[in-house]
């Protein structure tokens, strides 16, 4: 009898410890989707820090191709060119600010924080001068610095 | 017990010593053809395969094929296609023997792209000129396996297509690769040169048409020598 006892007290036990991890589950979950709080390793950095990058890439490339396309029938020139670039400007200008903004929101590599923290001041201080002078978002040197240095640090998809 | 761990020992060794003689016999592969222009000095390949082949070899884009450069981001969304109808390459090869080799030319004509519809279309060239030549070296491959096919490593290639976008005027786009790796198939008839998805790297602040990589497509038949082995 004693060990039958025995037998439900544990059972009551490993239930009790599956709620309990249960609900930690979901604590941990709850918490990595509402921040980036969690400091990353340098290959997380890279990982997240690419894909952003890549996905700019592609909306930029995106944006670009579909005013090309719809862009056939008109005629080019001079002052052609400078009135697509300002139809598109503020396409680009919102593509990059949300790039350069989720970047931001990166929790930053525990091991260098510092030099990926000056990668993301880069690319704010980039855009900030492409917002002034949209012209550079054509000539692929609105986030040359930037570029530079987040290439050699190893975020190579960020070739935007 | 002291036998079969002296003879383990001596399997382990074996097999060590014929990695290495495998992989040496991969570092350096004979080009081999049965033209007979051109072959100093006069080694015998395989049988069927002719002689050591030095000289020219020039190769054109294979009938009823496209040379296309995909221009994709990271995760491989293409940001624009080149198609060319022709393209034509040239070279030497310098020492057969060890199949070492230049290439001095490669042009790219008849090239469209929907990125590209501007008057001025799409041009796209290379680097390779007798000035700049790109070093090339044959090897197997599969390392130690003579059937007569072979890679071919083309050091530091460098490539590009100028677009004219139309709305936005020019755009060009550079790649660069440390190592393009063509593979080429052996035949007596229609020796091939074949660049499957070779993937460049776009050099920095570039448009964005131009993407993050390249990957270059194309098939070449060797017209000069008729034939041509790599073994």
């Amino acid at each position: 009898m004693k060990q039958r006892q025995f037998v439900i007290f544990l059972a009551a036990m490993f239930a009790l410890a599956m709620f309990a991890g249960g609900c930690g589950g979901d604590a941990e979950s709850s918490s990595d989707s509402s921040s980036e709080a969690r400091a990353l390793t340098k290959a997380e950095f890279l990982k997240r820090g690419n894909a952003l990058c890549d996905k700019a890439l592609a909306a930029q490339a995106s944006v670009i191709n579909k005013a090309i396309a719809e862009g056939e029938s008109q005629s080019s020139g001079a002052s052609g060119e400078e009135n697509a670039e300002a139809i598109v400007a503020d396409d680009l200008l919102e593509v990059d600010r949300k790039m350069v903004q989720e970047l931001s929101e990166l929790a930053l590599p525990t091991s260098d924080e510092r030099a990926a923290e000056k990668i993301i001041e880069q690319f704010e201080a980039d855009l900030e001068e492409a917002e002034g002078d949209p012209g550079k978002l054509f000539s692929g040197g609105a986030f040359k610095k930037a570029e530079a240095v987040a290439i050699d640090y190893g975020l190579r998809g960020c070739r935007v | 017990m002291k036998y079969v761990k002296m003879f383990a020992l001596a399997a382990v060794a074996v097999t060590a010593l014929v990695a290495v003689a495998a992989s040496s016999a991969s570092a350096s592969a004979k080009v081999c053809s049965t033209a007979t222009t051109a072959h100093t000095p006069t080694t015998a390949c395989t049988a069927g395969h002719g002689w050591v082949y030095q000289g020219k070899i020039s190769a054109k884009l294979k009938t009823g094929t496209n040379a296309v450069l995909k221009a994709t981001t990271g995760g491989g969304f293409v940001t624009s296609t080149v198609t060319c109808t022709g393209s034509e390459s040239e070279g030497e090869v310098t020492n057969g023997t060890t199949g070492t080799g230049k290439l001095t030319k490669l042009t790219f004509t008849g090239c469209s792209s929907s990125s590209c519809s501007g008057a001025g279309g799409v041009t796209a060239s290379s680097t390779a000129s007798a000035a700049t030549p790109w070093a090339a070296t044959a090897t197997t491959t599969i390392p130690g396996t003579e059937n007569g096919n072979g890679i071919m490593d083309v050091s530091n290639a460098t490539g590009q297509f100028t677009c004219d976008t139309g709305i936005f005027g020019h755009v060009t786009c550079k790649y660069e690769v440390s190592t393009a790796q063509p593979h080429v198939t052996g035949s007596d008839t229609e020796p091939l040169i074949v660049a499957n998805a070779i993937i460049l790297t776009t050099e920095p602040n570039q448009n964005s048409l131009c993407g993050a990589h390249a990957s270059w497509t194309a098939t070449y038949k060797v017209t000069t020598p008729s034939s041509l082995w790599v073994e």
